[in-house]
């Protein structure tokens, strides 16, 4: 197990580390020495906490070093691929493979400057084109406490005498069905990562990728709305700002797509939503990460992430105006108050308003590690209780598409059966459902599994009782398991 | 090998209608779907477990145990002398020692699939005892035999190993001897066996444990120690063997390519973060379970082909695990009535029945006006948004950042057109007329122009920013330094519009606003003073005129200095060729300004312009260089007569010194006699 806790408390609130926090913090140790010098503060602070992980870790694992490997754009422990970490970790895996190195090796003692010379060997230029050849140039820097391991084979760490071979884990990773969807999200994740990289340093935001990430993002939506929202709902990948920017993208996508055909217009809504909080890139990260309640001044800071995003976008050259505005703008409400004032209140644009509505929503609906998701009824309760701040006619319009129960929401109806919603209605509560499994929760045949239009007269006597899951389950399962690259234009593109 | 398959497929498919009637099935596994399971998870083809009563343990056991945990924890996070250890491992031995008392008997805590039992019964789950039977698990510990010969020293031992087989990485190759090399003084381990759950005991009665207990007779070690690796829950693993059961299972090993055992399977196929957490490790076995079920449904009800893919099931359950983590990667928490974890914050009406105020919530829906939404915007209109965000950081001071790129997107928006952005911009030229029409800060407004000017945009105002001549009549002296601002200085239009505002002042409106424009000194630096005069010429000198009266040396000497430009043709003017404009005194820059604003001499210019000639005359030396100017100057001073003017004339015909006549220039000398030779004819003099 790649998990430790430690640091008892007596109540049993113990802390607890994870080969996935470790990686992760090594991803954002590598963002931050590429924004700041190795001397900076917050670098500093970053090495400082991957040691105490890294310590911790190896206090966990009882002989031998800490293995990290890499293949096909995973990170794997243990021959395992890390599912959140590898979602986020294409900044670590491609100097890896630039270097032909299958992973890296961390000893259990490391030097004092180990772990800062690794980084900045990994976010500088690529001079080295084997492991070798990265491993002399550590060692010329005085790193003696980690090694790039050679290209990744099956069973090169049993030598190693760290681990052994899974039989399953390596005859997946090659196959399309796992490797696309994770590409795709490493993909985002990267553009993502790379704008705002830009964006804090002052430098110029690549639109063009980011355009690109919103065409396959549109592509996915258009082709399964649910998809995407899955593809962002796993915790760790949460743990990454860029999550929430991918979602409201996406649920403005999938609004949006009922709204207008016009592609070029779903892109730049896209390309608004991915970069709609940009400017929490400018905005310091004990503010950003805070857990609780802000102080007036932390929210006073906090609330100019919507100044720094449009001043930011403004700078980049050929921007799309829509950017701009939504970046400006998703936090002022209809009626003039929100933030950043405007004592002439402007006029915001229909996109702006439809923004702001799939901001909130996704606020008050997603999953956080440290709070726990909101029905989307409740959310649209609070919504509807903030007659102010949106566009009337386009809250509606998002009910009426999102629904109160999700395509692809588990339901429980009111005689005991349970379904699955295929598709919202006029009428907010009573959705298209197909029953899947009888009132003794016996799944049913696929004969028996009747098509219902709760919304329908005829069908006025059943009501969804209550909601059991958000999201899609085994509908998408199939989709996403089926598709070969070829079959499938858009994830060919992303690969 | 496909024949086999199928001949099992088909059994199975009997097997399944007999079970949908509720017949006693022949095949003891396959029996009926279990009602009421939990959440929304597909039901399993087995019994129930037939869980026979189970009693609680007692208050001294469950007690006991409790200390033992905090035992446990305390020695896991302090040093073994600290307080916290020594006082809990006292209670914990006065505990043991009074239950011991009476029998002798040895306090033997057993972990179970149900949790964990004292001799008494089953403890009941708490927080802190499910961390040691987690523990306890983890560290492949079955139970736990304590007698009278217990020593503090072999406790505080056994905890310090628990800690290091229990925390961290569990090796897959872990087992219990390895875990527990040691012994220890009253204190005897009993290894985790799984059997049908961890201990045969817990099967009791019920005909599907012992089947599972006969199923893993003969199952090796390594099959065994997967399923306690994964920490299944009984019910999850009955699930799997009824699973490889109707798969075949054992009985299949000669004719499938390769045989598929599950917890081995699931165990390999579990990525190591999920696998990491008990909960998602159950939940995505769960799921992968569901999965494999529904696939090979699929393929019983299909075809051969379905079938001939239902034949290979490793190659089955393999494709559906390596498709699960990446459509599913989690699980949307049931929002509803899911409960929160209780350890974490959570928003207590989310716990409320979603049923609660739907029909007040689609009241609210129903409200809500319905309309065609044009999402994709005008492009006037988002011409005026970005023109108001680009005025937003104009008008913030302090953010250089912004304030470049914002001023030359400002600048792209008003290329674009006449209306593009002049909404908003208009705003900020109303508030600089009238600064209670709007609710900008004058801050702000100030900042807006100061920056515009920087950027050269303030030309753009006049253009597109409603600064017109009307509005700068109506509202003057508001607004006048900015219209003078925003012209352009070789522009006629610009000098038109203004020489038409500087006509449209009345009299009044100029008293007036002159008092306001020297209170606020903008018009009177240097730079804006030369912009007027400039651009103005002479329509500017009424308001010039007004200004002067409070005006401080520095404006004098501009007017000055622009008089001299005007190149009046009057002896008057004279002086201003003569002198520097700072020597020149005020109430002579006065008087010229009146001379040139009404055409007529003042009394009192006469008499200074006089006194500026002759003191120049007097004072100037003849030298080639300046003897043009003091010619230009006695030639003026004709204008001037009088006596001391006579004199000046005469003294300058004399020279100075024995033949100074002699030495006078002609130029001086002829000018001279000129004058006076006028003065004479006009009998001036």
């Amino acid at each position: 197990m790649c998990e430790t806790k430690l640091g008892a408390v007596p109540d049993g609130a113990l802390e607890k580390v994870t080969i996935t926090d470790f990686v992760d913090e090594l991803v954002a140790a590598l963002v931050t020495l590429r924004l700041y010098d190795r001397k900076h503060a917050r670098s500093r602070s970053r090495i400082i906490e991957l040691k105490r992980l890294h310590e911790q870790l190896v206090k966990a694992i009882p002989e031998g070093s800490l293995v990290l490997a890499t293949t096909e754009g995973f990170v794997l422990y243990e021959d395992r691929p890390l599912l959140g970490a590898s979602m986020g970790a294409k900044k670590l895996v491609d100097p890896l493979v630039a270097r032909n190195s299958g992973g890296l090796e961390f000893r259990r003692e490391l030097g004092d400057n180990d772990l800062e010379v690794l980084l900045e060997l990994l976010g500088g230029p690529v001079e080295d084109k084997t492991h070798e050849l990265a491993n002399m140039r550590l060692r010329m820097n005085g790193c003696q406490g980690i090694g790039f391991l050679p290209p990744y084979q099956i069973g090169m760490h049993s030598a190693r005498g760290q681990v052994r071979l899974s039989s399953g884990a390596d005859s997946g990773l090659a196959e399309p069905g796992l490797l696309l969807p994770m590409q795709r999200r490493q993909r985002i994740v990267d553009s993502l990562q790379g704008a705002s990289i830009n964006a804090a340093r002052g430098g110029i935001v690549d639109l063009q990728e980011i355009q690109s990430v919103a065409q396959l993002l549109c592509d996915s939506v258009r082709k399964d709305p649910g998809e995407v929202q899955n593809m962002v709902r796993y915790e760790r990948y949460d743990a990454y700002t860029f999550g929430h920017s991918v979602r409201v993208c996406a649920l403005a996508l999938s609004f949006a797509s009922h709204l207008t055909d016009d592609l070029s217009l779903l892109v730049r809504i896209g390309s608004a939503g991915l970069l709609h909080d940009i400017g929490k890139m400018r905005i310091a990260s004990e503010v950003l990460h805070h857990r609780g309640r802000l102080s007036p001044e932390q929210r006073a800071e906090m609330e100019r992430h919507t100044d720094f995003g449009s001043a930011i976008l403004l700078a980049q050259k050929d921007i799309d105006e829509i950017a701009v505005t939504v970046s400006h703008g998703h936090h002022r409400n209809l009626d003039g108050s929100g933030y950043p004032a405007d004592p002439l209140g402007t006029p915001q644009s229909m996109v702006t308003r439809l923004i702001k509505i799939c901001d909130v929503y996704e606020a008050l609906t997603a999953v956080r590690p440290y709070n726990g998701a909101m029905s989307p009824m409740k959310a649209f309760r609070l919504m509807l209780e903030c007659p102010g701040a949106f566009d009337p006619g386009l809250l509606r319009k998002f009910m009426r598409t999102m629904g109160c129960y999700p395509v692809g929401s588990a339901v429980e109806l009111s005689d005991r059966t349970h379904a699955r919603v295929l598709q919202s209605t006029d009428d907010l509560v009573r959705p298209v459902v197909q029953l899947e499994h009888a009132d003794s929760g016996e799944e049913l045949d696929a004969r028996d599994r009747r098509t219902i239009d709760l919304s329908a007269p005829v069908n006025r006597g059943l009501d969804v009782h209550r909601l059991l899951e958000i999201g899609r389950l085994q509908t998408e399962l199939a989709a996403i398991g089926d598709s070969a690259p070829d079959s499938s234009p858009e994830l060919s593109q992303a690969a | 090998m496909q024949a086999g398959w199928a001949e099992l497929a088909a059994v199975h498919r009997c097997i399944w209608r007999r079970s949908e009637a509720v017949q006693t099935p022949k095949v003891a596994p396959i029996l009926p779907i279990q009602a009421a399971r939990k959440g929304f998870r597909r039901s399993v083809s087995i019994h129930p477990a037939a869980e026979g009563p189970v009693s609680q343990g007692s208050v001294a056991d469950v007690e006991l145990v409790r200390c033992l945990a905090v035992l446990a924890k305390a020695s896991f996070a302090y040093q073994h002398h600290s307080r916290r250890v020594v006082d809990a491992l006292a209670t914990f031995q006065a505990g043991l020692r009074e239950w011991m008392q009476p029998s002798g008997q040895p306090f033997v805590l057993e972990i179970r699939p149900d949790g964990a039992h004292a001799p008494s019964g089953r403890i009941p789950p708490s927080p802190v005892t499910d961390w040691l039977r987690e523990m306890l698990q983890r560290s492949l510990v079955g139970a736990l035999h304590f007698d009278a010969a217990l020593t503090d020293g072999a406790l505080l031992q056994f905890l310090d190993r628990l800690r290091t087989t229990g925390f961290g990485k569990q090796r897959k190759e872990a087992a219990f001897a390895s875990n527990w090399p040691d012994t220890y003084e009253g204190l005897r381990l009993r290894e985790l066996k799984f059997a049908g759950g961890f201990h045969a005991l817990d099967v009791g009665s019920d005909p599907t444990g012992l089947t599972l207990l006969e199923t893993l007779a003969g199952e090796s070690e390594q099959r065994r120690s997967a399923l306690v690796r994964l920490g299944l829950s009984a019910e999850s693993m009955h699930r799997i063997l009824t699973i490889e059961r109707r798969i075949g299972g054992p009985a299949t090993r000669e004719t499938a390519t390769e045989w598929l055992s599950l917890p081995d399977e699931l165990l390999a196929a579990l990525p190591a973060d999920v696998l990491d957490d008990s909960k998602a490790r159950e939940q995505f076995a769960e799921r992968m379970l569901d999965e494999l079920e529904k696939a090979l449904d699929a393929a019983d009800g299909a075809g051969p082909a379905a079938e001939a893919t239902a034949a290979d099931p490793l190659q089955l359950f393999r494709r559906v695990a390596r498709t699960l983590f990446v459509s599913q990667a989690r699980r949307a928490q049931v929002p509803v009535d899911g409960a929160a974890p209780a350890a974490l914050p959570h928003r207590p009406e989310d716990g409320a029945n979603a049923l609660e105020g739907a029909a007040e919530l689609v009241a609210l829906f129903e409200a809500l006006p319905s309309q065609e939404i044009a999402l994709m915007p005008a492009a006037a209109a988002l011409q005026t948004e970005l023109a108001g965000i680009c005025l937003f950081h104009l008008s913030a001071d302090g953010d250089a950042f912004a304030t470049g790129p914002a001023a030359a997107k400002l600048r792209e928006v008003l290329d674009q057109g006449p209306t593009a952005g002049a909404n908003i911009l208009e705003q900020y030229v109303l508030h600089e007329f009238d600064p209670g029409s709007s609710n900008l800060p004058d801050a702000a407004v100030e900042s807006v122009f100061r920056k515009l000017g920087q950027f050269q945009l303030l030309p753009a105002l006049r253009s597109h920013g409603g600064l017109s001549s009307e509005r700068v009549i109506r509202h003057f002296p508001n607004g006048f330094v900015l219209f003078l601002k925003a012209l352009a200085p070789n522009a006629a239009a610009d000098a038109a519009a203004l020489k038409s505002v500087l006509g449209g002042l009345d009299e009044t409106a100029l008293a007036a606003g002159s008092r306001q424009l020297l209170q606020s000194g903008e018009l009177l630096q240097p730079v804006m003073l030369r912009k007027l005069l400039a651009i103005g010429e002479r329509q500017s000198i009424e308001l010039v005129r007004h200004l002067l009266r409070g005006a401080p040396a520095g404006v004098y000497e501009e007017i000055a200095h622009w008089l001299k430009q005007l190149d009046l043709d009057c002896a008057e003017a004279v002086p201003l060729a003569l002198y520097k404009p700072a020597r020149l005194p005020a109430a002579y820059v006065q008087l010229m300004c009146d001379l040139v604003s009404t055409g007529r001499t003042d009394p009192l210019l006469d008499p200074i312009a006089g006194d500026l000639l002759r003191n120049f005359i007097a004072t100037t030396p003849n030298e080639e260089r300046t003897l043009e100017l003091k010619q230009k100057a006695i030639l003026a001073l004709w204008a001037f007569p009088g006596p001391a003017s006579l004199e000046l004339l005469k003294t300058q015909l004399r020279g100075r010194g024995l033949l100074g006549s002699l030495r006078v220039p002609r130029p001086i000398r002829d000018a001279a006699v000129q004058v006076m030779t006028s003065w004479k004819e006009q009998r001036h003099v």
